[in-house]
């Protein structure tokens, strides 16, 4: 079972407080509200499973998507957004997501998800 | 595109504002929800430690009073539509505005500064399709763009003034949905004048309208 989950999200207490529950299961969970240092974070050491929010200032998530991709191909991006809209989600998995999820999240159908993608 | 009305790209404009609003009280509900979970995992996984249910208490509140508040703002916002003509404060009418747009504007790091007098300019007028108008030119503003939003009243009129640091980018292109037509249309409805520089954009609201 995949351990390490990096949450990206510009809101803190939301990931703060999903990765803290995510701890309580025994994963590696961290949560960073800032892409570049996200970037630097996936650079220096690759997550398993990284948790993107698609819409955050200084990097909108769809770019994102293709950078963590570019420099971590084995990571899995399960985007988690408040912004919904098909066309969202067809573009998310054309830059490389491979899960979606709208907030808020049931923990449960989190994991459920992340164990499909292993 | 010519085929569209002033009515099409208005109802574009509550779309995009209703897309913004469901995406923040989305958010806020994911904090309350992650929250309402950890205190429940907390008694689930640390049965016989110490718990400290205090922040995740404190963020549920944060986020219904966040809501709460937001939520005050879009009703009135809504609400503006009721009646075609209406009395408002200029900057009530704006700030109103800004705070629903404000992910948006996050999101695209563009910065507003207000410069806005003491006293506040009531109007009689069509505050949605003022807002509409203001909605679409903020649209036009380049990402990381800091605009100065500037109210300024004057004998017979009041004035909108948005300096931007970076060009507005072209109408045609990024929103295509509002033609020029429309936005004369707009303009004219409301008694707009409108003055469009390369960065600076002055609307001029006449005060013929103004309630006594």
């Amino acid at each position: 079972m995949w351990r390490k989950i990096l949450i990206v999200d510009d809101e803190r207490e939301f990931g703060t407080t999903l990765a803290e529950r995510l701890l309580l299961r025994n994963f590696d969970a961290k949560a960073l509200e800032d892409v570049e240092k996200a970037m630097i974070d996936i650079r220096q050491s690759p997550p398993d499973v990284v948790l993107l929010d698609l819409r955050m200032p200084g990097g909108f998530g769809m770019n994102t998507i293709r950078a963590i991709k570019e420099i971590s191909p084995k990571t899995k991006i399960v985007v988690i957004t408040g912004h919904g809209g098909e066309q969202n989600l067809k573009e998310a998995f054309e830059k490389g997501a491979d899960a979606f999820m709208m907030k808020p999240v049931d923990i449960e159908e989190l994991l459920s998800k992340i164990r499909e993608l292993q | 595109m010519s085929d569209l009305t002033l009515q099409d790209a208005r109802f574009r404009f509550y779309g995009k504002v209703m897309a913004l609003c469901t995406h923040e009280l989305r958010n806020h509900l994911a904090i309350i929800r992650e929250s309402a979970g950890l205190i429940e995992d907390a008694l689930e996984f640390n049965r016989g430690q110490k718990l400290d249910l205090s922040k995740p208490l404190q963020n549920i509140d944060r986020q219904a009073v966040r809501s709460t508040n937001f939520l005050k703002v879009m009703s009135s916002f809504c609400h503006r539509l009721d009646c075609e003509v209406s009395s408002f404060l200029l900057t009530e009418l704006l700030d109103e505005l800004l705070i629903l747009i404000n992910r948006y504007l996050n999101q695209r790091e563009i910065e507003v500064v207000k410069n806005y007098p003491t006293k506040d300019m009531k109007l009689k007028n069509n505050p949605a399709i003022i807002q509409f108008v203001l909605f679409c030119f903020v649209e036009r503003l380049s990402d990381k763009s800091v605009v100065e939003l500037t109210l300024s009243e004057g004998g017979q009129s009041c004035c909108i003034q948005l300096k931007t640091n970076l060009p507005f980018k072209d109408i045609s292109q990024e929103t295509p949905s509002v033609t020029p037509e429309i936005l004369t249309e707009a303009c004219r409805l409301t008694g707009i004048d409108l003055d469009l520089k390369k960065d600076v954009i002055e609307l001029t609201i006449k005060k013929s309208k103004e309630e006594g």
